[in-house]
């Protein structure tokens, strides 16, 4: 099945690859694994923690063109979106934009896995830091 | 000969993971020359289609029992065990290290270096991936009924294989499937 211009487009051109620092406070990362395919996804987001947008997105992967062009559209969309916006994000938006074949969907549910992952690893790491400025209450 | 019949059934063998490959050659050879279309050439059409069928459905068995990785990704479904789809979740730790391993690959590879010491420490891998799925249906297959958990363990574990054979796949630069 050819691909459409969309999937060439973000596969030749992929956006924002490359990495966030991990041990940043307010960076995010999401490691997720497509196991029918092999493919491997990961996606960080860097939020303003006073304003909760993510002011960047970046991912690694390797996988297939597929993979690479749901990827670079979600971290695309990622950015400027507030944490709980980013959540709203589905995996058939992705497949919709690009007109993912239907044997590549599981791509689109890879990113949309990492986003989860990416805003899940970064809410830890807010309450992590919460806890330490505010111990918290006994039976709260 | 029923139609639905396993591949294990196919072939005459036991129902378990641990098999000698070299009996899954053997019964493979025997049954495909009854099959050979060089002995049906005068047959009727009929005949020539279930004959057609026969070795299709032969084929099939022996490329899936003498892999490795097919037999337990087959045997799995045969038990009811979770499918890729079903059961995504992957170790962290080993995502992040196929991650790095990838990072290091086109390193080399910019670089004009040799791959060889990378594809064997793969290798390496994979193979304890699935000498671990072995020892884990063998403890299965010594129990009356295998336990949810279990399954979802070798499922685990046939995702972390899967993994490492496309990084594999991508290293010895054979093209994507997609």
């Amino acid at each position: 099945m050819p691909y459409s211009d969309k999937i060439l487009e973000h596969y030749n051109n992929p956006r924002n690859v490359g990495s966030l620092d991990v041990k940043s406070a307010d960076v995010g990362t999401g490691l997720v694994g497509a196991p029918e395919c092999g493919d491997v996804l990961k996606l960080q987001i860097k939020v303003n923690p006073v304003t909760g947008v993510i002011e960047d997105a970046r991912f690694k992967t390797f996988g297939c063109g597929s993979a690479i062009a749901s990827s670079s559209l979600a971290t695309e969309w990622l950015k400027g979106k507030t944490v709980d916006e980013a959540m709203e994000i589905k995996n058939t938006a992705i497949v919709e934009e690009l007109a993912l074949p239907p044997v590549k969907v599981h791509c689109s549910v890879l990113a949309e896995d990492a986003i989860k992952a990416a805003i899940k690893n970064y809410q830890e790491k807010q309450d992590v830091t919460a806890d330490r400025e505010e111990p918290a209450t006994v039976g709260g | 000969m029923p139609t639905m019949s396993d591949y294990y059934e196919r072939l005459g063998l036991p129902r378990r993971f641990s098999i000698d490959e070299a009996e899954v050659e053997r019964r493979y050879l025997a049954q495909s020359r009854q099959f050979h279309p060089d002995f049906h050439g005068g047959a009727s059409d009929a005949d020539q289609l279930f004959v057609i069928e026969q070795t299709a459905s032969l084929n099939q068995a022996y490329t899936t029992l003498k892999d490795p990785f097919r037999r337990a990704e087959y045997l799995l479904s045969l038990l009811g065990g979770p499918t890729a789809g079903q059961e995504k979740s992957q170790d962290q730790s080993f995502l992040m290290q196929m991650m790095e391993t990838r990072e290091q690959m086109d390193e080399i590879r910019a670089a004009g270096g040799s791959l060889s010491e990378l594809e064997a420490d793969l290798m390496g891998q994979f193979s304890v991936v699935i000498a671990d799925v072995a020892s884990r249906f063998a403890k299965i297959e010594s129990q009356p009924t295998p336990l949810p958990t279990e399954l979802v363990d070798i499922r685990r574990h046939l995702n972390a294989a899967r993994t490492i054979q496309s990084l594999l796949r991508d290293l010895r630069g054979t093209p994507d499937r997609g």
